[in-house]
């Protein structure tokens, strides 16, 4: 009994090790183009694109695409990637890395790769989308920044126009001023919402998204002095100060992350904050906002003119170098599909993401989607150049965490902003004396 | 003379055959039981720490790897003041709690033994109720209670009128690691107690029976007879939460995330920072580095510990 219990044992162990092999192609002359992706937003409506497409063009054409959205994405593609089985398609993120070690290809090693990027012509960026010269990706879509607030509370405030709607600031000193005039502590309604405990996120994309109006970029590189300038900070810093001081932001502001921070909007306690258009699914879906709410453009400082509304890109897919062992016309069929003007207007319609070029937005259907994220989707403005700051080697902290020791009082602005720009010219310089970063590659 | 009819027994020399034989076959069968517990210790305990040991003299970040030598010891020691402070923050908390925690879970433990306490069990779970409910929720919770904005604590001290206005806990140093020791004394001292009630448990009847007979009252017995035979435990309570504290991380991950302003960054959450830091160009050498010189401190602190607190093992 004992051995054929072990035999039993074994060859259950035996399938369960073989399971593991794919096979990669196809049968009966189906071509099986495996695509991965981290995102799990819109699975569904993915999902239904992707059956859509297996059953009309990848019929015709002999495709069938394979679409996985997996939670633990980054553990899998190192899987599977040290074990030689990378997928036809996937969502990297590491790109230049993938690039160094060869386990993906250039677009312009596809089969109309070259056509499809002249095409299509997205914003491309040096480290995201560009290696070097080389072409690996392409984006889908932006995230694009508004000043979100509270328009029972603006109208509660008298912070209305003439015909008695709500009123949003249109300068960072406007906003300094109603946050004054929205904050009642009796009521327990604040003015600004500000989570310094999501430092990254306050400064990653609160501060650099709504300030760019202003600044451009708050972090300047200079690739032909090779120099990292953080002048541009001292605005935000002095500005946070000032909501310190008028205690028109909501209380705890230190131990307030961006989740909390949004719930608390949500239920009309903050006047306002500087949003992005991923928080309209937050205040939709997650935590139902008890007010009604809209999106202003960003501020600008006064006396300044309107620079482009900044913008970032996300959604790339890239080739890798599994697509070498099948069809590459095929795969380079199924990326088109994932870039197509249909599939980005469809992602845009059901409120997923907003497309990073305007054409889908203009075809899209809005009835469906919260008006707030059409909203935010007018402010795109392809005119804003996306650059990716080069990775740096630094020491002590970094531009991001300088928000809460000039906060907390630690460091005044100025030493801050010093501090910030020597350590960082530092740093950017050493990349560039030990190979790592290529200046010439950031200049036109 | 003639042996034919002799017997000879060797009965006793095939029975300490087999016995070398079972002996053997029963230290195989032990080998074979531990050896995956052994593996296991070579492969994620043991080649990990030689890992680290190994890239603490490289730059390397993840991909590229450079021998520096000791640079990278050259800038933790003379550069980086940060790491020190978070060194600082761990030992004020791992042992600053500590003056309450123990004896606070003595207390506790001794009013749990007590046959005059009702309900041992019910208070008993309840104390060891933190444990269970898993960090985050613990945080999540000692967030909202020591919140400025409507907290139960400072609702609770404006109502005594301790206080008239909201304090900003997570505001300043102090005030947050204040809440960082609370909770972790709330969270950890019930495992203590469990320690501290398996010691009292071990003391004999007959000790204790004797101490009364000849006159000493509680106070006297709590302090000649049941202090100094719990000293072998107290010593390894003692090790052990020293050497835990060390290694603190997900509370403060959870409750400041360091702050204000990297004040309350512990060793742990610097060197999880340092590794999995995604906006710059990874520095898992230097992180290495961190890793190496804390296991340092930690083993140095607790041979030191051992050494003075040798005594405690032969005070009975």
């Amino acid at each position: 009994m004992k051995r054929f219990l072990s035999i039993v044992l074994a060859m259950v162990m035996l399938l369960g090790i073989l399971c593991g092999c794919g096979s990669k192609g196809g049968d009966n002359g189906v071509t099986k183009v495996r695509v991965w992706t981290s995102d799990a937003g819109g699975k569904s409506v993915w999902e239904s694109l992707v059956k859509e497409f297996n059953e009309t063009t990848g019929k015709e054409k002999g495709i069938e695409i394979v679409w996985e959205t997996r939670s633990d994405f980054n553990t899998s593609i190192e899987v599977a990637r040290k074990n030689n089985q990378l997928p036809e398609i996937a969502s990297v993120s590491d790109v230049a890395g993938y690039a160094k070690t060869g386990d993906i290809i250039p677009l312009k090693d596809m089969p109309g790769g070259l056509e499809f990027l002249e095409e299509y012509n997205p914003p491309l960026t040096q480290g995201r989308n560009i290696i070097g010269d080389v072409v690996y990706n392409v984006p889908s879509s932006s995230n694009v920044p508004a000043l979100v607030y509270n328009k029972d509370l603006f109208k509660a405030a008298g912070l209305v126009d003439e015909n008695g709607e709500a009123k949003a600031p249109e300068t960072w000193e406007e906003v300094r001023e109603y946050a004054k005039k929205l904050t009642d502590t009796k009521k327990q309604v604040y003015g600004i919402g500000l989570p310094l405990k999501d430092y990254g996120v306050v400064g990653g994309y609160m501060l650099r998204s709504h300030f760019a109006a202003t600044f451009g970029y708050i972090d300047k590189y200079d690739f032909e002095n090779i120099e990292v300038n953080f002048d541009n900070f001292k605005y935000p810093f002095e500005l946070l100060l000032g909501f310190k001081e008028d205690k028109s932001h909501f209380p705890g502001a230190e131990s307030l992350d961006n989740d909390t921070m949004r719930a608390y909007f949500a239920e009309g306690k903050i006047g306002m904050f500087l949003g992005l258009s991923w928080d309209v699914g937050v205040l939709t879906t997650q935590f139902l906002a008890n007010c009604d709410w809209g999106v202003a453009p960003v501020p600008v400082a006064e006396g300044y003119e309107r620079l482009p509304n900044w913008r970032d890109i996300s959604g790339s897919y890239t080739i890798c170098k599994s697509a070498n062992d099948i069809d590459k016309e095929k795969v380079m069929e199924v990326y088109k599909f994932i870039f197509s003007l249909n599939t980005r207007k469809t992602i845009y319609e059901n409120g997923i993401r907003i497309p990073c070029k305007k054409d889908a937005i203009e075809v899209a259907d809005t009835s469906k989607i919260p008006p707030q994220f059409s909203d935010f989707a007018n402010l795109l403005d392809e005119e804003f150049e996306v650059i990716v700051s080069p990775s740096l080697k630094l020491e002590g902290y970094k531009w991001d965490e300088a928000i809460t020791k000039v906060w907390a009082g630690d460091v005044s602005v100025d030493d801050a902003v010093n501090d910030l720009s020597k350590r960082y010219t530092e740093a950017f310089k050493k990349g560039v004396e030990d190979g790592s970063i290529d200046p010439s590659y950031y200049l036109d | 003379m003639s042996f034919s009819n002799t017997k000879i027994n060797t009965s006793g020399l095939n029975k300490k055959g087999s016995f070398q034989q079972a002996k053997k076959s029963k230290e195989r069968q032990a080998y074979f039981l531990i050896a995956p517990q052994i593996i296991g210790f070579f492969v994620f305990s043991l080649y990990p720490i030689i890992w680290v040991f190994r890239y603490a003299f490289y730059d390397y970040d993840g991909i590229t790897e450079k021998f520096i030598g000791l640079e990278n010891f050259i800038r933790i020691f003379t550069r980086d003041l940060d790491y020190w402070w978070s060194v600082v923050n761990t030992i004020i908390i791992a042992y600053g709690k500590l003056i309450v925690e123990i004896p606070l879970a003595l207390i506790v433990s001794l009013l749990l033994s007590s046959k005059l306490t009702k309900c041992r069990k019910v208070f008993s779970v309840g104390f060891y109720l933190p444990n269970v409910t898993g960090v985050a929720v613990n945080c999540m919770i000692f967030t909202f209670l020591f919140s400025t904005f409507n907290g139960a604590v400072n609702n609770l001290l404006t109502k005594v009128q301790l206080i008239s206005e909201p304090i900003n806990w997570f505001a300043g140093k102090w005030s947050a690691m204040t809440v960082i020791i609370i909770h972790s004394l709330w969270s950890g001292f019930a495992a203590n107690v469990l320690l501290f009630m398996a010691g009292i448990q071990n003391i004999s009847d007959d000790v204790m029976e004797a101490a009364s007979i000849d006159g000493a009252n509680s106070v006297q017995t709590f302090f000649k007879i049941t202090l100094p035979m719990l000293a072998p435990v107290i010593r390894t309570i003692l090790m052990l939460a020293m050497v835990n504290g060390m290694k603190i991380m997900n509370p403060v991950l959870l409750l400041t995330n360091g702050g204000p302003a990297g004040s309350t960054d512990v060793v742990m959450l610097r060197i999880y920072k340092q590794f999995f830091d995604l906006s710059l160009v990874p520095q898992y050498g230097y992180a290495s580095t961190m890793g190496a010189v804390t296991t340092c401190i930690i083993g140095i602190l607790t041979i030191i510990y051992l050494k003075i607190s040798k005594k405690a093992d032969s005070v009975y």
